[in-house]
């Protein structure tokens, strides 16, 4: 991506989430290479009674993105969530969670780790 | 009142008996299988047995190595100075290799990092970008610490401290891989492996199932077993002669297929380094032992005869030699599955390719670590297919990334006029090596695997070394000025030239941490 060829200007068609989170990463990473990101927003599909959970890794996006998380959580009303809990709906079968997180420490010398 | 449940003693103390494994074959690839298995395998689980014949030669020359047999070595808890001393090793830092973009180019593929990742970006970027740029640029050989020490002979251990110049590079050896296997030998016997000496002349196996029931040696000895480990060199006695599995053939991409190996008298100081200088029809190999160095030349039969080739390979010493030349015959490929019914192959039995790269003695490490990892059980199902799968998986993964790594040096080359390598340039690419190219190509990305060869670096060393440049690159590179990035470089380099600088040749490393005497004096 050398001289005349560069990419200079990123158009983003899309709404919601989607749209904010995509021209943000952007701006974010190519900026600096003097990349130009114009938004072109579509109507709104969001209702009142829309809630997203999210994975862990939007953690490290955001963090990427200095965007503060307190900030973040008081402006959305959000909450955290260590997992998530699988249920049936006639609870015929105990639930299990789907945890993000690791189940204990491997124990001794990993085997792995020679290749 | 209930009669007592049926008691089938049998069946009962066979659960109580060790698994009996037999290894055939006792060149690097059995012992370092029977050791890997002693050490990581209680042996009340586990009775091993190798079966060995001091009639039948080991392929074992001198043998250059990758940075993971050293993680072997420290799990069997092995002093390293002692095997040093027993196998006349010396450290190893890359490979140079000679003439194979076009003659009087070189370069080393090093064991150890080019540069070092700025602001979250992938070195080679930043380095990249200034080329592209067009300003004033440093050479990216002289950007790795392990080359710079490389080509100034010197060696020290590197250091742990993530800051330092020193902890961007490892190593690994140069051995007499016939002293190495003797060294495990007596290492596996004092830990209570069984060796037998003998050759296998006949193979029982269960006329259902087909699985190996039994060896039967020369002696009359007979020799039962539950899972055989096939460690028989290219002759791949039990899985290849006996169980008849198909073998996959590279010629076409590799098609080296005899090699011719001398060694010489030393000369000169030690070089931390094997050598690879590209020939006619191959290309020949130098290893530096403590005593002597090893010699040799892989070619092509189609583009070579051999008489011609041992004349290429004599007149090229740089010291008299010390045997006559021997001559390996041999094919590139693989087995269609290495691990069969009760049968795995470890070694030359599971396939074969050329040690350009030093891979031979870390696909046996691999097969060792993936056999212990998926080991059959005993009182369990002993031919459990889905082990056998997966054992498969990750053994013909390694091959295959292998495979392509060492392709990469024919097909990139700038030899023209030679039929010998006018061809490798010519041949189509597998297509898992044509991606990796044109992606390097395009955006100076490197492939990244979890686990196996070769690292980012590596694909790095050997793309740019064969003159494959890349026309862009990640332009999160742009976060810093060109200026600053082109400041970083030249001081990169200077660090590594005052750390290199201060170091101890290679020679007065090895006079001081394990010098092996003199043969006399060994013998």
């Amino acid at each position: 991506m050398n001289g005349s060829e560069a990419l200079t200007r990123v158009v983003v068609l899309g709404r919601d989430a989607d749209l904010w989170l995509c021209v943000s990463a952007i701006c974010r990473a190519l900026g600096p290479a003097g990349v130009q990101v114009v938004a072109i927003e579509l109507p709104t599909r969001l209702q009142p009674s829309h809630v997203s959970a999210t994975l862990p890794p939007l953690e490290a996006l955001h963090a990427k993105l200095e965007i503060k998380e307190p900030d973040l959580i008081r402006a959305t009303g959000g909450s955290f969530s260590l997992g998530q809990n699988i249920v049936t709906a006639a609870g015929r079968r105990p639930g299990f969670f789907h945890a993000w997180g690791a189940y204990g420490t491997p124990v001794g010398f990993g085997l792995r780790d020679m290749v | 009142m209930a009669s007592a449940p049926s008691f089938d003693s049998a069946a009962v103390m066979q659960q109580f008996q060790p698994l009996r494994v037999v290894i055939v074959g006792g060149g690097t690839a059995g012992w370092m299988t029977a050791a890997g298995i002693r050490r990581q395998l209680a042996a009340l689980d586990y009775a091993v047995t190798l079966i060995e014949s001091d009639e039948i030669g080991t392929v074992g020359v001198g043998e250059a190595t990758l940075p993971h047999i050293k993680i072997f070595n420290d799990m069997l808890g092995i002093d390293e100075a002692q095997f040093m001393r027993a196998t006349r090793a010396t450290f190893k830092l890359g490979i140079q290799f000679c003439d194979w973009d076009r003659p009087g180019e070189r370069y080393i593929h090093p064991f150890g990092a080019f540069g070092e990742p700025w602001g979250g970006v992938e070195f080679q970027h930043h380095w990249a970008r200034v080329q592209q740029a067009g300003g004033p640029c440093c050479a990216l050989q002289d950007l790795s610490f392990a080359v710079v020490a490389a080509r100034s002979n010197v060696f020290e251990f590197p250091t742990e401290a993530p800051n330092s110049i020193r902890s961007t590079y490892s190593y690994a050896y140069h051995f007499d891989a016939g002293l190495y296997a003797n060294f495990l030998r007596t290492w596996a016997i004092e830990r209570g492996v069984r060796r037998i000496e003998g050759q296998v002349c006949d193979v029982s196996r269960n006329p259902t199932t087909g699985d190996v029931l039994e060896l039967t040696l020369k002696s009359g000895e007979r020799v039962a077993g539950d899972l055989f480990i096939d460690c028989s060199g290219f002759r791949s006695l039990l899985l290849g002669r006996t169980l008849g599995v198909g073998w996959r053939d590279w010629t076409h991409w590799l098609p080296c297929d005899r090699a011719l190996a001398v060694p010489c008298e030393r000369i000169g100081p030690l070089t931390p380094y094997t050598r690879s200088t590209a020939s006619r029809a191959g290309w020949k190999w130098r290893i530096p032992l403590q005593h002597r160095t090893g010699n040799g030349y892989v070619f092509s039969s189609q583009f070579i005869q051999e008489s011609e080739a041992e004349v290429a390979l004599l007149g090229g010493l740089e010291a008299p030699a010390r045997a006559q030349p021997r001559l390996l015959r041999f094919a590139p490929g693989r087995r269609e599955r290495a691990w069969s019914g009760n049968c795995v192959a470890i070694g030359l039995a599971s396939g074969f390719l050329e040690p350009l790269e030093s891979t031979s003695i870390f696909l046996i490490q691999a097969a060792v670590t993936d056999l212990v990892n998926l080991m059959p059980r005993r009182g369990g199902t002993l031919v459990d297919p889905r082990l056998a799968n997966e054992f498969n998986r990750l053994n013909d993964m390694q091959y295959e990334r292998i495979r392509d790594f060492l392709v990469l040096h024919y097909i990139a080359n700038r030899r023209v006029g030679e039929p010998f390598w006018d061809y490798l340039r010519s041949v189509p690419l597998p297509d898992s090596l044509e991606h990796k190219l044109q992606l390097f190509r395009a955006r100076a990305a490197l492939p990244n695997y979890q686990y196996g060869l070769f690292a980012r670096d590596s694909w790095l060393a050997v793309l740019v070394g064969q003159g494959i440049i890349p026309h862009g690159y990640d332009r999160l590179a742009e976060r810093f000025s060109l200026p600053t990035v082109e400041a970083r470089l030249s001081d990169f380099r200077n660090r590594i030239q005052t750390g290199v600088e201060s170091m101890s040749s290679h020679d007065e490393f090895i006079a001081n941490y394990c010098e092996a005497g003199s043969e006399e004096a060994l013998a």
